[in-house]
């Protein structure tokens, strides 16, 4: 019985069903939030629950159920677990609250079956519900143009990106005759000759390169971040963002693996190329969404760095850093939610003096704006370290030197906020007030930052048994 | 004292100090700074304890504690101190509760100041206790952002230009010391970032170049040697007086520290043969520094360059590479803290009754305060090396150390190096001429002499001054059979033996 590992699954499918159904029959409103959370909390019990999956079933052979789809799985009903907790306040004011919530469990959905897929049919399709949840969300703040505008961009943009992608995927089949990536793998060699491979590999790169938003494919990063509703833009910025890698270190690593010399000199060079452009644009921002998309664009390029390091480690290194920065963006993102929810701005000038209107918010954004910049203590430290230090043993010292230069340019432009919050004095004392929700996910995630940054040890012991199995080099 | 694990109790109480300060409501202030107060007392006791079951003839690491967890990743917690780091962990101790004692009467937000001074002396105190190279960095980070806040709420008229300058600089050097780090842990078999390990590992003489030249990034932009100097005089005039003692007390020393700790030990070859070009900036910052600080009008100022001159001799003494020198460089290390420590907290007694720190708007201190003045006086004596007060001993133990190293470039270097001395005569008695004599303007009439708490936290310093300029063998005996141990060990492995 195979069907039963994907519990976790169709129980979030069902409940967005219920969701999106009960709306048509009920006035009140109020407890789709909870249904959303019920669903997770259910998700999450039955992952851990020890069904077999060794049947020989088509779904089985269309997704892996190994342990590094299990990690992906768990971190991602995390996420959306806190995304749920921080879209309270935003999403009471909203008339479609119970579409909001089932377009969340969609992607949840969507994400998790990214990173678990195992040939290139499932894959797509995951991918593609995961960016149809997404283009909605964007878009969800209907009156207001910003977020109509960031949608109709997404949208149009990543329908491109999903055809090129497509298209790479087809030429892959094309050439090999296989979807199943093990299968891919094998045959693969043959066609190195031709030439349609190469093009192959670039359409996927370009493809995933979107998905990722990695420098040159990022253009869409800063509007459609702006203009989403601010949890959307959290839930982007760690979920699909993740899911996206997941996939990633499947193909390149998995089916394209035997291909290596032909795509691996790009990967540090994306890399690079996003980690700088995304610092030095990050520095001139002066609304804090736009500053973070730009900053997640160079956070890809410092994951990217642990695939460019082609080993179990660099793969550990950047499964680490997505926990971490899974817990590190959410914390960002939630108090930005808070603040902006309360005060109608996103400016980073009108932080000013936050530590007087709400010093729990303060901390908690100083924690996370810390933690991305990587300073001891906090999550982001260890990911970083971890990184580099996988890169530093393939001996690619001039790429560390370059992300260590960035690390500190970055930390510039994240001081600036933390200078805005604890040292120039308020406009306005007005204290700002957190409700229940997001107040549990600031706690939660800052506790999860705090845990990552001092006690990383289990979990490194967990992510190293992960991929130990998944490398043979 | 089996068992008791002593080094990571004077590391933490700090710590346990700050998150008790975040607990309490902030109205509270007297029991914040109560607080504040108990946890530094009680690290200077633990240190204190420390000091006295320390084994001084042991040149080895003492004291040694390990974690059984492992943290991941290769990262180990490790503490241990010798005779080099002991020294440094007692004036850590001192000098913040003296700092804490100095901040009494600070209204403006003294709960964030407070809970930033104790995390900024945890992150002090594991920098010198620390054994493996990723804790040592992590304690190394962790001071910097306190001290950001430290000057960037609570300092002068610029103080948030040259906190941020403060930050990049430290931050760019310790990001290229982080990457000598991994260098040393990837390069070495079994991979470790444990120092008493690295110290027995022999690396190719390439790797070592390389290597210190990425660290020394990190440390000398800390010491701050020349040209690396240019944010100490920023910070060191913007911060408020706790954080100025601080910074020139102890976080200077954290970067001689880093070479003596680990350059020395796991890099012999390269610093041996890099030794001279530490000289020559160390001679330039106690050349230069001095001519500097003569041409200030501003007395802290004044302060921070003469600093700037000291450390100096502490690069010089250590690039020698004689057993006086290190000697000397240490024990410079402790007194320069001590003493110019007194100076900041002198500056910060005098602002505090004229507003001003201009030199020429001040005069005639002795006819109104006696008791300010005479410590102003003795500070200044110190400072510029009077024979009988501590300042002497190590400067003297540093010349004589790098006077009798092996180049003869040295005897030059020594020699010009001496003109330094003459110049700090000069300024700090121009200073006493023009401040502590010499007749008082009208505008400070009003001006009241020191109460009990102040002469409190100053009599401890200008005890420790008189007491190791009589008999510097306090100190000396406890840093000598360490630094002597390390010195043979890197000869015999750079030489042949």
């Amino acid at each position: 019985m195979g069907y039963l590992s994907f519990l976790p699954e169709m129980v979030i499918l069902a409940f967005a069903c219920i969701i999106l159904i009960l709306d048509l029959f009920s006035s009140k409103k109020n407890y789709f939030f909870s249904l959303a959370l019920i669903a997770l909390v259910l998700a999450l019990v039955t992952i851990f629950l020890p069904f077999s999956s060794n049947s020989n079933s088509l779904i089985t052979q269309m997704f892996f159920r190994d342990s590094m789809a299990k990690f992906f799985r768990v971190t991602f009903i995390v996420a959306a677990s806190l995304i749920i907790l921080i879209s309270n306040d935003w999403a009471r004011k909203s008339n479609f609250r119970s579409e909001y919530y089932s377009f969340i469990l969609f992607a949840t959905l969507g994400i998790m079956l990214m990173a678990s897929a195992g040939e290139l049919v499932s894959m797509y399709i995951s991918l593609e519900l995961t960016s149809l949840s997404f283009y909605a969300l964007v878009a969800f703040s209907k009156g207001d143009l910003k977020s109509s505008e960031a949608g109709l961009k997404y949208l149009i943009l990543g329908v491109i990106s999903s055809d090129v992608l497509l298209f790479g995927l087809a030429l892959i089949y094309g050439l090999t005759g296989a979807t199943r990536f093990s299968e891919i793998a094998s045959i693969l060699p043959r066609t190195f000759s031709e030439p349609a491979f190469l093009l192959s590999l670039i359409f996927l790169v370009a493809g995933f390169g979107f998905k990722i938003a990695l420098v040159p494919f990022h253009m869409w990063v800063p509007d459609a971040y702006e203009g989403a509703p601010t949890p959307v833009a959290a839930f982007m910025s760690v979920g699909s963002k993740a899911a996206a890698f997941a996939i990633t270190i499947r193909i390149f690593l998995g089916a394209l693996a035997v291909a290596q010399n032909f795509w691996s000199i790009l990967l540090p060079l994306l890399a690079v190329l996003s980690m700088t452009l995304g610092n030095l644009v990050a520095l001139v921002q002066t609304n804090i969404k736009r500053m973070l998309a730009y900053s997640s664009i160079a956070q890809a390029g410092y994951v990217l760095m642990g695939i460019a390091a082609l080993s179990a480690f660099g793969i550990s290194g950047t499964l680490y850093y997505l926990l971490a920065y899974t817990f590190t963006n959410i914390c960002a993102f939630a108090a930005v939610t808070v603040f902006a929810s309360q005060t109608g701005s996103e400016e980073i000038k009108d932080f000013a003096g936050l530590s007087q209107r709400s010093p729990t918010l303060a901390l908690a954004l100083t924690i996370s704006l810390l933690s991305l910049a990587g300073m001891p203590l906090f999550a982001g430290f260890v990911a970083k370290f971890y990184i580099f230090a996988s890169v530093a043993l393939q001996k690619l010292y001039w790429l560390v030197a370059v992300a260590l230069i960035n690390t500190a340019i970055s930390l510039y432009y994240y001081l600036m906020v933390v200078k805005q919050i604890y040292i120039v004095p308020p406009v306005s004392k007005e204290p700002i007030l957190i409700s229940l929700p997001s107040r549990v996910a600031l706690q939660l995630t800052v506790f999860g930052i705090l845990l990552l940054g001092i006690y990383p040890g289990p979990f490194i012991k967990t992510i190293g048994a992960i991929t130990k199995n998944l490398f043979i080099t | 004292m089996q068992g008791f694990p002593i080094l990571s109790f004077i590391v933490f109480t700090p710590l346990i100090g700050t998150l008790l300060i975040l607990l309490i409501p902030k109205t509270e202030k007297q029991s914040i700074k109560t607080i504040a107060l108990f946890a530094a007392a009680i690290t200077l006791l633990l240190s204190l304890m420390l000091y006295f079951q320390f084994d001084k003839s042991n040149p080895k690491i003492q004291f040694i504690e390990k974690s059984p967890f492992s943290v991941g990743l290769g990262i180990e917690y490790h503490l241990g101190v010798d005779g080099i780091s002991l020294p440094m962990i007692l004036l850590t101790a001192l000098l913040t509760l003296l700092a804490i004692g100095a901040s009494w009467n600070l209204e403006n937000r003294p709960k964030g100041f407070f809970a930033f001074l104790l995390l900024l002396e945890t992150g002090m105190l594991g920098v010198f206790a620390s054994l493996d190279l990723v804790l040592f960095y992590v304690f190394w980070e962790m001071g910097l952002v306190p001290m950001y806040f430290l000057i960037s709420i609570w300092g002068y008229e610029r103080r948030e230009y040259a906190a941020i300058k403060f930050f990049i600089y430290t931050l760019t050097g310790s990001v290229v010391m982080l990457l000598g780090i991994l260098a040393l842990y990837f390069y070495s078999s079994p991979n470790t970032f444990n120092i008493a390990t690295l110290t027995k590992s022999h690396f190719p003489p390439l790797f070592q170049e390389i290597v210190f030249i990425a660290l020394s990034f990190g440390f000398a932009i800390k010491v701050p040697l020349f040209p690396f100097h240019t944010w100490l005089p920023d910070a060191h005039v913007e911060a408020p007086t706790a954080g100025s003692v601080l910074l020139a007390g102890i976080l200077l020393k954290m970067g001689a520290y880093g070479f003596m700790r680990i350059s020395l030990p796991i890099l012999p070859h390269a610093f041996y043969k890099f030794a001279p070009l530490i000289a020559i900036p160390a001679l330039i910052n106690i050349v230069y520094g001095a001519f500097v600080a003569m041409a200030q009008t501003d007395l802290k100022k004044m302060v921070a360059y003469s600093s700037v001159s000291h450390m100096g001799f502490v690069m010089l003494g250590m690039a020698a590479l004689t057993s006086a020198g290190i000697n000397g460089a240490v024990l410079q290390m402790f007194n320069h803290g001590v003493i110019t420590g007194m100076l900041f907290l002198l500056v910060g007694l005098i602002y505090e009754r004229t507003h001003t720190r201009e030199i020429p708007k001040m005069g005639g201190l002795f006819s109104k305060v006696p008791i300010l003045a005479g410590i102003i006086s003795f500070g200044a004596f110190a400072s510029m090396g009077l024979p009988g007060l501590s300042g002497f001993t190590g400067e003297f133990l540093c010349m004589i150390g790098s006077f009798t190293g092996e180049l003869p470039m040295y005897k030059v270097i020594t020699s010009i190096a001496t003109i330094g001395l003459v110049i700090t005569a000069t300024y700090f008695l121009r200073m006493l001429q023009r401040v502590v004599l010499g007749v008082l303007p009208s505008s400070l009439e009003k001006m009241v002499d020191l109460n009990g708490r102040e002469v409190a936290y100053l009599v401890p310093l200008i005890f420790l001054i008189i007491v190791i300029g009589a008999y510097p063998a306090t100190i000396i005996n406890l840093i000598n059979p360490a630094s002597s141990m390390w010195l043979n060990i890197m000869k015999t492995r750079v030489l042949g033996g």
